[in-house]
């Protein structure tokens, strides 16, 4: 047989093109990356995209230590070679990932000397070979068959869907895992006896466990894969609880504006008292009702820009409260990137990466746990809770929640480089003016409608805003946060580019009115609101 | 960030290996940020026997942003600019994924010069002829591409790049210059002075 799982060629990263070096796991699709490339690939705004797939997953996955075991035995020099070319990058980027924890059972001294117990199911209650292998979000790998079960629909592996929640761990993935197929051949080439023998004892169990299901699936289970699971019973429920992202990414065309039924469900509380402190935070972290009361009174008394001030009022409630999304802030619990709801910085690491864990982490006491990126946190480190701040990218987002991250990005960017000539040229024989109020779904297929749209009435905006130099919206614009140095948070614009922006795509006249707008929230709002608006409001 | 020249390379040497993908990529300069990529017109269209170049450009980002690519031989195309080559394509802008690669990205652009999206025009006056009239977009297609696309490997471009140069014009632009007029040193010299 030959021996494919066995080469280096089947572990190369599809990101860096390069034998995999601290493989981690997109536990939604199964698909393996490095963790750096993995995580450079995500966007700090909204859930993000497999590259491979474009399965959406929010939660950066920590390292997979049975991968990383394997690697680093089956092609020690190339894997030596790899950790020297990342620590060099990780020396750069002054910050560096952990070393995944020991294999619980000595490594085999060479190459292809595996045993079974090398690729046994994590699950403290199992330990048998792993048969499908799902990788979690906290890295570990549970055979599909020891995680609990929540409904008997079938996931898109064709096998039973399951509760997030770690059986080794208890960390709990805010989405159900699929099985990872590389690390299934690799052990099914490995161990085909073996293997064999577990598919079918697994099986067995699985139609134990799942009553009338068949064990081979339908076409029809296939159809019902990617569906929201229902949660059927008690014990489950409690497992799901803690925030849960809208299945569809909030700038989604799904997700419709007005309605809001894209936004968050929300937590259901794990604890009681938990539920109680998470109120009482909730009413410190809403927005400040006088930034509220300035939109309404902006939207009674009219004007070119009501559309603008419609929708944003429309969308506030995702500026604030559970639905506030911190961008390119990540969990160092769970991963979950960008943190939505509750987050808490830890005020004592010395790291320039920063600690951060979400409402959820916090509440179940996450406290000593390692950083994703190696922060050396100690339980008895203070950590508070970060009130919401609204910026430029945040408005932008809820003035056009229908546009995907994408343009939102390249609407920022077009202001930013004086409307860009070659879109501008692009688009040279214009389409009819079909598009004067063009709602259109951001499909794909509209983008250059929506960005034709967005070219005609940035000009003016852009001359009006580009006077001085104004702070460049980025991740790190916030606050030293953690993951802040995601390079793929570099959002280019400026915080007046972007309220051009978000004034171009709400059909909004012109960027003068906008000012208008910005200074009459400015006048209205007493706290601290956020450095966009205000600094607007100089140049206006 | 630096761009990640290692990944790069891999995908340079990857097109190179792959010659039965019909698809080629030249480097322009040091920095491996600007190349020349070169596909041949896709069977049973109009722009089969063609031989197509496509400027591309790549951010400091790339793989993270996608790679600006622009068509420099001219192509009657509903997705395609008629007058600067610039191209309409979901991948190219919002759906670009990292792990894509140039080697798909030109293989992409060969697929839509075969599956034209006149909904989603670049060229409107294209798109229009190609809904209103296929017979005519066919024949304007075709003889788009046998005037610009019918081009021999050029022969000797080295030597006629360094003449160029040392009339005082970038490498880089003599180059492209050289491929749009396939090989003719008079219209190369026109291209540059026109432009």
């Amino acid at each position: 047989m030959p021996s494919t799982m066995l080469t280096p060629e089947e572990w190369r990263c599809p990101l860096c093109l390069d034998l995999l070096f601290k493989p981690a796991v997109s536990s939604a699709c199964g698909h393996v990356y490095c963790f750096w490339c993995l995580h450079k690939a995500m966007s700090p705004y909204t859930p993000s995209a497999c590259p491979v797939c474009r399965t959406k997953y929010n939660q950066l996955p920590a390292i997979c230590a049975k991968l990383h075991h394997y690697l680093a035995t089956q092609f020690p020099e190339q894997y030596a070679a790899r950790r020297q070319e990342t620590e060099a990058e990780e020396r750069d980027l002054r910050s560096t990932t952990p070393e995944p924890s020991p294999a619980p059972c000595p490594l085999p001294s060479g190459p292809d000397a595996w045993t079974p117990q090398h690729f046994a199911c994590d699950s403290p209650a199992c330990g048998k070979l792993l048969c499908h292998p799902l990788v979690l979000t906290c890295g570990h790998v549970i055979d599909a068959a020891c995680m609990p079960r929540v409904g008997d629909v079938d996931g898109a592996d064709g096998h039973a869907s399951h509760t997030s929640e770690c059986p080794a761990c208890g960390l709990v993935s805010q989405q159900p895992a699929a099985a990872c197929k590389q690390l299934g051949e690799l052990v099914t080439q490995l161990f085909p006896e073996h293997s064999r023998q577990r598919l079918l004892e697994c099986e067995h169990d699985l139609a134990a466990k799942i009553p009338g299901r068949q064990l081979v699936p339908g076409p029809q289970a296939h159809a019902q894969a990617g569906q929201q699971l229902p949660v059927s019973n008690q014990a489950s429920e409690g497992l799901v609880g803690g925030s849960v992202y809208p299945a569809t990414p909030r700038a989604s065309a799904a997700g419709s504006a007005a309605d809001g039924s894209g936004a968050t469900t929300g937590d259901e509380g794990t604890a009681g008292d938990a539920a109680g402190r998470r109120q009482q935070q909730q009413q410190q972290q809403a927005l400040s009702p006088s930034l509220t009361l300035a939109f309404r009174r902006r939207q009674e008394a009219g004007g070119a820009s009501q559309l603008m001030a419609d929708r944003l009022e429309a969308n506030l409630q995702r500026l604030s409260g559970d639905s506030y999304v911190h961008h390119a802030v990540g969990c160092d619990g769970c991963g979950a990137y960008p943190i939505q709801g509750r987050r808490y910085k830890c005020q004592d690491c010395p790291e320039a990466m920063g600690f951060d864990l979400c409402g959820a982490c916090m509440d179940r006491g996450l406290g000593n746990v390692v950083g994703r990126f190696n922060q050396r946190h100690l339980p008895e480190h203070r950590m508070h809770l970060c009130r919401p701040r609204v910026t430029a990218m945040h408005l932008l987002q809820a003035a056009n929640p229908e546009l995907p991250m994408e343009q939102l990005m390249w609407l920022l960017e077009l202001t930013l480089t004086g409307g860009d000539e070659e879109a501008g040229q692009e688009h040279e024989a214009t389409q009819p003016a079909q598009q004067q109020q063009q709602q259109s779904p951001a499909s794909g297929s509209s983008s250059g409608a929506a960005l034709n749209h967005s070219d005609s009435s940035t000009d003016t905006a852009v001359t009006t805003l580009r006077r001085g130099p104004r702070p460049v919206y980025h991740a790190t614009a916030q606050e030293p946060s953690p993951s802040a140095h995601a390079a793929a948070a570099g959002g280019p614009g400026t915080a007046g580019g972007a309220a051009a922006g978000a004034a171009a795509a709400a059909g909004s006249d012109s960027v003068q009115e906008l000012g208008g707008e910005a200074q009459g929230l400015i006048d209205d709002e007493e706290e601290e609101v956020h450095v966009a608006l205000a600094d607007l409001v100089r140049d206006s | 960030m630096p761009m990640d020249v290692g990944r790069v390379q891999k995908e340079i040497r990857d097109i190179e290996r792959d010659r039965a993908s019909g698809v080629t990529i030249e480097v322009q300069g040091n920095s491996l940020q600007k190349m020349i990529g070169c596909l041949k017109g896709p069977s049973d269209t109009p722009f089969e026997g063609g031989t197509f170049y496509v400027n591309i450009e790549l951010d400091d980002q790339y793989p993270f942003v996608p790679p600006k690519m622009r068509f420099i031989t001219k192509v009657w195309h509903p997705n395609i600019s008629s007058a600067n080559g610039a191209i309409c394509l979901d991948i190219l802008k919002d759906q670009w994924s990292p792990a894509l690669t140039l080697k798909t990205a030109l293989l992409s652009l060969q697929a839509l010069l075969s599956s034209p999206q006149p909904d989603d025009p670049q060229d409107a006056v294209v798109a229009r002829q190609y809904l209103g009239s296929l017979p005519e977009y066919r024949q304007t297609a075709k003889q788009w591409t046998d005037t610009y696309a019918h081009t021999q490997q050029v022969v000797g471009l080295e030597a006629k790049v360094q003449q160029i140069v040392e009339m005082g014009f970038e490498r880089e632009q003599a180059v492209v210059a050289l491929r749009a007029a396939a090989g003719d040193e008079n219209q190369a010299m026109e291209i540059l002075l026109g432009a």
